[in-house]
């Protein structure tokens, strides 16, 4: 059978609509299978699409089962020696005879007959519970005293199957049959179908399918461009929000004032799409060309009217740019920095001024622990890099911090490197974003996420859940991107524990070391994120859990243990079999108190120890490992195999003299330490070695 | 129906178009307010269960906004146009709609569009959930369903409309600066411009609100502001005390435009007005209670509602 079911209300926030349906579709999944009316099979599953506008949001259902399959349900009841009037009553309740009951396992038992809901029956308080619990980020009463609340006044439900009504009652709506148009070019009511629902609205003047709407919105603002003798400036969010904002969407081509593209080409993109929703347009080469495109909700009868019109606003707010653009660079940068010293940075962590001094040191010191960067350029972009923090232009766009201060930097004539690492030091701002250019922007940018994570998780604003006030998760995974893709070599505990030290006059950042372990901890979890496709769960977990604070180095280990991991996988699990054996048995003797003792190769008694002590001391391993050749002490490892083994056949650790036991114990405590750094073999899901 | 031509013709067609709704035209408070809905005819009366239809014209001041009659768009002192309707009747949407087309702004010609827009107000302690209309790109109207005020829950909600004047009256005439607007034409045919009416008050209250107040007296101000509202609540007059805590967050605007509160005294001058504001609230509903809400019609309504706000009516 098939389900229309449809909610008709005042415009809804663009953003709200597709996670709406998403939540919409599963319940309906879930409440569908709870009530066993989404048939056996996959094949048999009921179709569910989805569809939103800014005035609808709705769930076009078919081949749900018109009934649920029948079953029987057993009933226990009391021992079969129970006295009769037990019986009885137990009879009574079920409902049936007292001599039909059966006997199992010495107890009475009815099976019942239980009659599989229609989806008729089934579906109207289901529809019910969905439309009260969608959960929208605000919602709001309206009118009348107890109405159930939603994202905003509700008007119609639509809610039929196979076209007969389904009775759902929501605030003061009761479900009808029928659907509106377009808000203003087709407002009659309209009857929807399941069937037929896309092409019944389509014609009401209302592109319900999003995916057509998203592609209508392409075309048509393509279509406006090219009467500017341009092209729209790609802008896929932005395509995104206009198809939450419109139900049939139409572009419009406007200008504005050549002499406005004296502005920063971000800023003008800033005033277009930000607050307006225009796209900016561009010519061939992606420069900016003095037009936009405008997408009407309308078919408006006369186009230069409302063409009018968005010129207007835009010209409006292009002089309010221009009045910042030019009264901010009335003030040198450098001058602005005073400022910052009455701008709290964070409640907690002092100062914006406070802030770039421990940015500017601790840029400093990762300069110093890298090799990399010049450090008078780095301290002249530390110095400036919050500078436009107070320019009217990032007051009024905060999108546009960085960029604005590159600007002006260069307008004050400040070195190109020192103004590119202002905006740099930004990068990456998303998933996709870029990297910094060059060092100083990294280094800066480093050192401001390291300060961040410090100081946040130090007041105990940590993310928690799916809540990150701060930003700290995109922090992290910048930083980690910004390390490993620029291939910077440093320890990144010890610049966190600096960081942490600078951070000493703030009474409320802790400056115990539980701190860094928790930051560590939280920042493992992102590289782990990070590296997934780079290797198996299990190599990324031995990697990271080597100790070591270098992400370069634990980048190579991976890299090198996935390897040898499927060049030789059989050869390769032997042996690490062999040291996981090995990491076991040491744990076991910690276990047990046994104090550790230096290694003795002269109480070795046994041919097969003194051979695997012979083969772990030949010389190229340790200089493997301090050569960073990760894949040659593998291959060191693996050749250690026979000698292993050998020594697991022939010797018994646990030997009853103490002094051999503590001696062999050494000589695997040496092996394991000698090849840790490679990984933590305990954490390797191998086989056992035969 | 044909564009009004000045800015006074704006004016009285929303104000035909209102009254012929149900509206009772009031007019703009006595007192400085940063908008219509600081005016106890918004603010006041949105609380509780008595219905109230209001439109009235507020000069609504923000002395941050100043801009020495210069820039074209901005002002110290701009009008809306204020309409409250509680509660809020189910076609409030095609209501205002109707009310553009009044002024002679019809879908027909425009894009008109209804853009997510949340509206707060950290010192009233108020907020609700609605839009920016939009007519062609630009924000005419602010739409709010108000859901709470002075930290009360509104029961019943309350529609806010308010109008930008100036903005749709820039637009009706077709020009590109506010001083350009006729306001009105004489019967000879001469016009009246805002710049006559208005240019040099822009001129001399940027001028005082920028450089010429003098920050320590507002800020003693601003503490006997507070203290008469205080003293007026603890005598359970809440509407003047009201009025003062209107003074006191008018006093606020004026140091924030003079810089004189820094970032993190912001905060605490904010939570002190909100405080009065929710003082005052709380003390008009506690009357109204007394009172019965006896604009309520549905006795029974009121009955139960009563029982709701009794509590407060110490």
């Amino acid at each position: 059978m098939d389900l229309v079911f449809e909610i008709g209300c005042e415009e809804l926030p663009a953003s709200f609509q597709k996670p709406a349906l998403e939540w919409m579709a599963a319940e309906i999944n879930k409440g569908l299978d709870d009530a066993r009316l989404n048939g056996e099979g996959e094949a048999q599953r009921a179709n569910i699409a989805t569809y939103a506008t800014p005035r609808r949001l709705a769930l076009i259902v078919t081949a749900i089962a018109e009934k649920a399959p029948d079953t029987t349900r057993k009933l226990v009841g009391p021992p079969a020696k129970a006295p009769e009037a037990a019986r009885a009553g137990f009879a009574k309740k079920a409902g049936v005879a007292l001599d039909s009951l059966k006997i199992e396992n010495d107890r009475v038992v009815v099976e019942q007959h239980v009659r599989g809901q229609a989806a008729a029956e089934a579906l109207p308080p289901l529809l019910e519970k969905i439309i009260r619990s969608i959960p929208f980020r605000k919602s709001m009463r309206w009118d009348s005293l107890e109405a159930d609340p939603f994202a905003r006044p509700v008007h119609w439900i639509v809610a039929t199957l196979d076209g007969k009504l389904l009775p759902v009652t929501f605030a003061d709506v009761k479900s009808g049959v029928e659907s509106r148009g377009h808000r203003f070019h087709d407002p009659k009511p309209v009857r929807i179908t399941a069937r037929g629902y896309v092409a019944e609205l389509r014609k009401a003047h209302v592109l319900v399918d999003w995916a057509e709407r998203k592609q209508r919105i392409g075309e048509e603002v393509a279509r406006a461009a090219k009467e500017a003798g341009g092209a729209p400036r790609p802008d896929d969010e932005l395509v995104e929000t206009v198809t939450g904002l419109v139900e049939e969407p139409s572009a419009v081509v406007g200008y504005f004032d050549k002499e406005f593209l004296q502005l920063p080409p971000e800023v003008l993109i800033s005033e277009m799409r930000g607050h307006q929703k225009y796209f900016a347009v561009q010519d061939e080469k992606g420069v900016l060309l003095p037009a936009f495109v405008a997408v009407s909700n309308t078919k408006v009868k006369d186009p230069a009217v409302s063409r009018k019109g968005y010129e207007r606003v835009l010209r409006a707010r292009l002089s309010d740019g221009k009045f910042f653009f030019d009264e901010d660079r009335k003030v040198p940068l450098a001058s602005r920095v005073e400022k910052l010293a009455r701008r709290t940075f964070l409640q907690g962590l002092g100062t914006e001024r406070e802030r770039i001094d421990r940015l500017r040191d601790v840029a400093l010191w990762l300069h110093g622990a890298t090799g990399r960067g010049e450090a008078s350029q780095l301290s002249q972009a530390a110095e400036l890099c919050k500078a436009d923090l107070t320019t009217g232009m990032v007051g009024e766009f905060p999108e546009l911090q960085g960029s604005m201060g590159r600007v002006y930097a260069l307008h004050d004539g400040v070195a190109p490197e020192v103004a590119d690492a202002i905006f740099d030091h930004y990068l990456p701002r998303g998933a996709e974003d870029r990297l910094p250019q060059a060092d100083a922007g990294a280094l800066l940018g480093m050192a401001d996420r390291i300060d961040q994570l410090v100081g946040i998780f130090g007041i105990g604003k940590e993310p928690t859940g799916t809540a990150d006030p701060y930003g700290q998760r995109r922090a992290a995974l910048g930083l980690l991107k910004v390390t490993l893709g620029r291939g910077y070599r440093f320890d990144l505990h010890e610049a966190m524990h600096y960081a942490q030290k600078l951070h000493a006059r703030n009474p409320k950042v802790s400056q115990e070391a539980a701190l860094l372990e928790k930051i560590w901890a939280f920042l493992l979890g992102r590289l782990e994120v990070l590296l997934r496709d780079r290797g198996q769960p299990d190599s990324i977990q031995a990697v990271l859990h080597t100790g070591a604070h270098d992400l370069a180095a634990l980048e190579k280990r991976l890299v090198a243990l996935q390897t040898v991991r499927e060049k030789n996988r059989a050869q390769f699990e032997a042996a690490a079999a062999a040291f996981k054996r090995i990491a076991n048995i040491l744990a076991q003797a910690r276990e047990k108190g046994l104090a550790p003792v230096g290694l003795k190769p002269d109480l070795a008694r046994t041919p097969a120890e003194r051979a695997l002590i012979a083969a772990s001391t030949k010389a190229g391993i340790t200089e493997a490992l301090e050569n960073e050749n990760y894949v040659a002490a593998y291959e060191a490892l693996a050749a250690l195999r026979p000698e292993v083994d050998e020594f697991f056949d022939d010797v018994m650790v646990m030997d009853p003299d103490a002094a051999q036991r503590d001696n062999r114990l050494a000589l695997l405590r040496a092996l394991h330490e000698l090849f840790s750094p490679l990984a933590d073999f305990s954490r390797l899901q191998v086989e056992k070695s035969s | 129906m044909p564009a009004p031509k000045d800015f006074q013709g704006l004016l009285l067609a929303l104000q035909t178009y209102w009254a012929e709704r149900g509206c009772a035209l009031m007019q703009g408070y006595d007192l400085e307010v940063g908008a219509g809905t600081m005016n106890p005819a918004t603010f006041l009366r949105v609380l509780g269960p008595e219905p109230w239809n209001v439109a009235y014209v507020e000069p609504s001041r923000r002395p941050a906004d100043g801009r020495f009659g210069e820039n074209p768009n901005r002002l110290h002192q701009h009008h809306q146009y204020q309409v409250i309707l509680k509660p809020s009747p189910k076609d409030v949407q095609e209501q205002y709609l109707g009310s553009l087309k009044a002024i002679g702004i019809t879908s027909e010609d425009h894009d008109l569009r209804f853009v997510e827009d949340d509206w707060e107000s950290p010192t009233l302690g108020a907020w609700g959930l609605g839009w920016e209309v939009w007519c062609d790109g630009m924000e005419v109207t602010q739409f709010t369903y108000f859901q709470q005020a002075g930290g009360f829950e509104c029961r019943p909600v309350a529609a806010e409309l308010t109008y930008g004047l100036e903005r749709i009256a820039m637009y009706l005439q077709g020009v590109d600066n506010i001083y350009d607007l006729v306001f009105c034409t004489y019967p000879d045919g001469t016009k009246l411009t805002y710049r006559d009416v208005f240019w040099q008050n822009e001129r001399e209250q940027s001028e005082y609100s920028f450089h010429a107040s003098d920050a320590s007296r507002l800020f003693k101000l601003f503490d006997e502001y507070e203290k008469e509202c205080q003293q007026l609540v603890a005598r359970k007059l809440p509407l003047p005390a009201y009025d003062y805590c209107l003074k006191c967050s008018h006093a606020f605007n004026l140091l924030d435009a003079r810089g004189a509160i820094s970032v993190t005294e912001r905060q605490g001058y904010i939570l002190r007005v909100r405080k009065l504001a929710h003082d005052c609230a709380k003390l008009y509903l506690a009357t109204r209670t007394a009172m019965k809400f006896p604009a309520l019609k549905d006795r029974a309504l009121a009955e139960k509602e009563l029982a709701r706000y009794r509590e407060l009516d110490e």
